[in-house]
C-alpha cells in the first residue's frame, strides 16, 4: 500500500526527527494510521528498521549489556546503603530488648529500654518506606526562592503559581515570565536558576536528573552525581550532560551556549552527536546539524536585552536601535577625558558623551520598564562630601537616572528634574564604593519599583522605590549619555562636579538581570 | 530462554545475564516501534531491565518473561511520552498506543527472528551508494540536510532515499526469516 503523499511525507518527516511535526500534522498522521492497521504497521516497521540500524552501526550504541550491568550496579549499591542503615537500626534495638529483658521486674523503669527498642524497630520499618520514597524524591527537584511570577503547569494541564517550598513532580512545565526568575533545589544540594523568559520541563527517570529547557536561560550548580547517571539538561539542539559543576546555558532558536565556570561538562548535539568537554572558563554552542564549537567566554556574559555596550575602545560602541546593535560613538568633552592604553576611559575633569545612542535608549526602556547599569570602573580621590555624577542618562528636563559617588557612597537618582541642586537628598543609596586602585564591579538593576545594588563581591542591596514606577519609564526620554559627569546642568550647579577615575566598561540592558546572571558577569568581568 | 510458562509457582531459575543477552535486540526494537526517539530508546530499555532485576523471581509463571517485559516497556513508553513529548503529546501518546498495539499482531516477526543477523546481510546487499548514505546517517549519525549537502542533493530527497531504503531492507528481512524458518 502506498500512502497518500502528504502521510508519507508526514512520515519521512517523523522518521528523520520525532518532534519535527507540529500539532495538526501529528493529529493527521495518527489519524492516518488509526485508520490504516497496514499503514500503521509500515510505519512500524520503519520505526524498528531504524533503530534496528542505529543499534548496528552506531558506535555508542555498542554496549548496551555492559550498561545495563553499571545501571544494576547502580541499583546494588543504593540497596546496600539501605541494607547498612536498616541493619544498624535494628541492633541497637535488640541491645535495648535485651536491656530490658535483664531487668525485667525491677518496676517501671524497665519498660524505658523496651519502649526505646520497639520504637526502633517501628523507626527501621518506617525509614524503608522514607527511603524508597525518598530515593524517588531525590530525581525531583522543590522550589526554593521565586521572584516575579512563575506558572508549573501541572500534567493534568491545571496551572498553578510556583511558590517557596512547592514540590516538582514528574513532567511539571515551567513557565517563568519574562521579568520572573525560579530557583529550583534538589535534595542532592543541585541547585538550578531558571532566567525571565525560560521554558522547562522537569521529568525525572531513573537514570538520573533530567531536564527540558525549550528557550530561555539556565544557572547550575550540579552536585556531585552518581557514576552513570549524570544530570543532562536537554535543549533543542543538544544535550549538557553533567556530573557535578557549576555552569550557564542559554537556549536560542537556532543554538544553545554553554559556559562552564567549575568542573567539566559534556555537550553534545542531537543531529550529529558532536561533542565537546567544555572545562571551566570554557564556552561552547551547539547549533542544528553542526559541530560543537568551543568560544572564549567575553563579558558582557549576556546580550539578551542589552541596549547599549561601551567595553574599552579596542571593541566598537553598540546601542540597539530598531532591533539591532549597531555602532555609536561616545566622545571626548574637555582635555580630560581621554582613553588610556588599555583603551579605559581615564576622566580627570573631562566628560565622555554619547548623543546618538541616547534616544534609542529611552525607546528601548519606555518599552521594558526595567533596566540593568553595569559599570566596571576605578574611582579617584575627591573632595569630602561633593557629589560627583559618573554615569547619566540625562534629558531636556533633567536626568532619566544618574549614578553618583559622594565620599565612599554610590547613589542613584531617578526622573529628577530641576532643580538638581538636591540631587544627593533625594538620591537613593545603593551602598559604598571601595576606593581601590583595582576595577570594582557596579551592577544596578531595575524591574516593578525595585532597584537591586551589587558592588564587587558584597552582598546584593536591594531597595523598594517609593515613587509609582510606569510614569518614570513609560516615559522616558533622553538626549544624551554621559560619563564623568552632567552636561546640561554642571555649569550652573555646584555641586554636580565632575567624577575622576577610570571606566573600563558599560553596559546598559532592557531587563534587569538575574542574580545568577550577575554573578557569572562578575566572574568573568575579573578574568 | 523460553517463551513458554513454566507452571504456576514463580520461575526461581530465572538467568538474568542470558535474559538480557537474549532480548535486548528485540526489546529496544519494540520501544523504537512506539516511536520513542532513538537516543533514549536505550535509557527506556535499561529502566526495564532494572525493573526485571528487582522482579525477576516475582514473575508469575504463566507470564512468559517476553511478555513482562513488554508490559512493563509499554507502560514506561507511555509514561516517558506523558513525561516528556515537547509538541503533540497526547498524538504521540495516541500514536505510540496504535503502533503498540500492532506490535502484538501474531505475524509481526521483528521480535521473534533472528532480524539483526538478517539485517546484516540485507545491508551487504544493497547498492553501494544506499550503503554510504546509510552510514552517514546511522553509524556517523549525521542529519539529512548535511547528507544532501555532500551529497548535492536536498534534505526531502534524503528522507525520501532513507525511508525506500528501508523498505528495502523490511522486505529482504522479511524474506529471509520466512525461508529461514520454513
Amino acid at each position: 500500500m502506498t500512502p497518500p503523499a502528504d502521510i508519507a511525507e508526514l512520515m519521512q518527516r517523523f522518521l528523520d526527527d520525532r518532534d519535527s511535526l507540529v500539532d495538526d500534522e501529528y493529529a493527521r498522521l495518527v489519524e492516518a494510521v488509526r485508520a490504516s492497521p497496514e499503514l500503521g504497521a509500515r510505519l512500524r516497521d520503519q520505526l524498528i528498521i531504524d533503530d534496528t540500524l542505529s543499534q548496528h552501526l552506531a558506535i555508542d550504541r555498542r554496549h548496551f549489556d555492559a550498561q545495563v550491568q553499571q545501571r544494576i550496579d547502580d541499583h546494588l549499591r543504593e540497596e546496600e546503603e539501605l541494607n547498612r542503615q536498616t541493619g544498624e537500626l535494628q541492633s541497637l534495638a535488640l541491645s535495648h530488648l535485651e536491656n530490658a529483658a535483664t531487668t525485667a521486674g525491677a518496676g517501671w523503669s524497665a519498660l524505658v529500654p523496651l519502649a526505646v527498642a520497639l520504637t526502633l524497630l517501628i523507626a527501621v520499618g518506617l525509614g524503608i518506606g522514607i527511603w524508597q520514597k525518598n530515593r524517588h524524591e531525590a530525581l525531583l527537584a522543590q522550589v526554593e526562592a521565586v521572584e516575579g511570577r512563575v506558572v508549573v503547569r501541572r500534567m493534568n494541564d491545571h496551572d498553578q503559581y510556583a511558590q517557596n517550598q512547592l514540590l516538582l513532580r514528574h513532567g511539571d512545565r515551567l513557565l517563568v515570565e519574562d521579568a520572573a526568575a525560579l530557583t529550583l533545589r534538589w535534595s542532592d544540594g543541585t541547585r538550578v536558576q531558571l532566567q525571565g523568559g525560560t521554558v522547562a520541563d522537569l521529568p525525572a527517570t531513573t537514570a538520573g536528573k533530567r531536564m527540558f529547557i525549550d528557550s530561555g536561560a539556565v544557572s547550575a550548580i550540579v552536585a556531585r552525581q552518581p557514576g552513570g547517571r549524570p544530570m543532562v539538561f536537554a535543549t533543542p539542539h543538544a544535550d549538557a550532560v553533567v556530573r557535578g559543576t557549576e555552569l550557564y546555558l542559554r537556549v536560542f532558536p537556532e543554538e544553545t551556549r554553554l559556559e562552564v565556570a567549575e568542573g567539566k561538562v559534556e555537550l553534545v548535539e542531537h543531529r550529529t552527536s558532536s561533542a565537546q568537554l567544555v572545562a571551566a572558563g570554557e564556552a561552547a554552542v551547539a547549533a542544528p546539524g553542526e559541530k560543537v564549537v568551543k568560544r572564549a567566554i567575553q563579558w558582557p556574559s549576556s546580550r539578551e536585552g542589552l541596549v547599549y555596550l561601551f567595553a574599552g575602545n579596542q571593541r566598537p560602541v553598540l546601542v540597539r536601535s530598531k532591533g539591532i546593535l549597531q555602532p555609536t560613538s561616545l566622545t571626548p568633552f574637555g582635555a580630560e577625558a581621554a582613553f588610556n592604553a588599555q583603551g579605559e576611559l581615564e576622566l580627570n575633569g573631562g566628560l565622555m558623551i554619547d548623543r546618538l545612542a541616547a534616544g534609542d535608549i529611552a525607546t528601548e526602556l519606555r518599552a521594558s520598564r526595567a533596566f540593568t547599569l553595569e559599570a566596571l570602573l576605578s574611582a579617584g580621590t575627591s573632595s569630602p562630601g561633593t557629589l560627583r555624577t559618573l554615569l547619566a542618562l540625562e534629558s531636556d528636563q533633567g536626568v532619566l537616572f544618574a549614578l553618583s559617588q559622594q565620599d565612599d557612597r554610590l547613589l542613584l537618582a531617578v526622573a529628577r528634574h530641576e532643580p538638581l541642586s538636591d540631587l544627593a537628598a533625594e538620591s537613593i543609596d545603593l551602598g559604598p564604593l571601595p576606593a581601590a586602585a583595582e576595577l570594582s564591579r557596579v551592577v544596578v538593576t531595575y524591574a516593578q519599583g525595585r532597584f537591586t545594588a551589587y558592588l564587587n563581591d558584597a552582598p546584593p542591596r536591594t531597595v523598594e522605590w517609593e515613587r509609582p514606577t510606569d510614569p518614570w519609564l513609560a516615559s522616558a526620554d533622553a538626549t544624551c549619555l554621559v560619563v564623568g559627569g552632567l552636561t546640561n546642568r554642571a555649569a550652573s550647579n555646584p555641586v554636580a562636579q565632575p567624577w575622576r577615575g577610570r571606566v573600563a566598561a558599560v553596559a546598559l540592558y532592557d531587563r534587569a538581570l538575574a542574580a545568577a546572571e550577575i554573578e557569572r558577569s562578575v566572574r568573568k568581568a575579573s578574568q | 530462554m523460553s517463551d513458554e510458562p513454566t507452571g504456576n509457582q514463580p520461575n526461581q531459575s530465572l538467568d538474568f545475564d542470558l535474559i538480557v543477552r537474549e532480548t535486548q535486540s528485540h526489546l529496544r526494537a519494540y520501544i523504537a516501534g512506539m516511536g520513542v526517539p532513538r537516543h533514549d530508546v536505550d535509557d527506556l530499555a535499561q529502566d526495564v531491565y532494572v525493573e526485571l532485576y528487582r522482579c525477576l523471581h516475582r514473575i508469575p509463571a504463566e507470564v512468559t518473561v517476553k511478555q513482562w517485559l513488554k508490559g512493563i516497556a509499554r507502560n514506561l513508553c507511555l509514561n516517558y511520552f506523558r513525561r516528556t513529548a515537547r509538541r503533540g503529546r497526547l498524538h504521540r501518546e495516541a500514536l505510540a498506543e496504535i503502533l503498540v498495539d500492532l506490535t502484538y499482531e501474531a505475524k509481526s516477526h521483528w521480535f521473534e527472528g533472528a532480524v539483526q543477523t538478517a539485517l546484516e546481510k540485507c545491508f551487504e546487499k544493497l547498492p553501494g551508494e544506499s550503503r554510504k548514505m546509510v552510514k552517514m546517517r546511522y553509524e556517523e549519525e549525521i542529519p539529512s540536510h548535511t547528507i544532501a549537502e555532500r551529497l548535492g542533493s536536498t534534505s526531502e530527497a534524503i528522507r525520501v532515499a532513507l525511508f525506500r531504503i528501508r523498505s528495502v531492507l523490511r522486505d529482504c528481512v522479511s524474506a529471509r526469516i520466512a525461508v529461514e524458518g520454513a
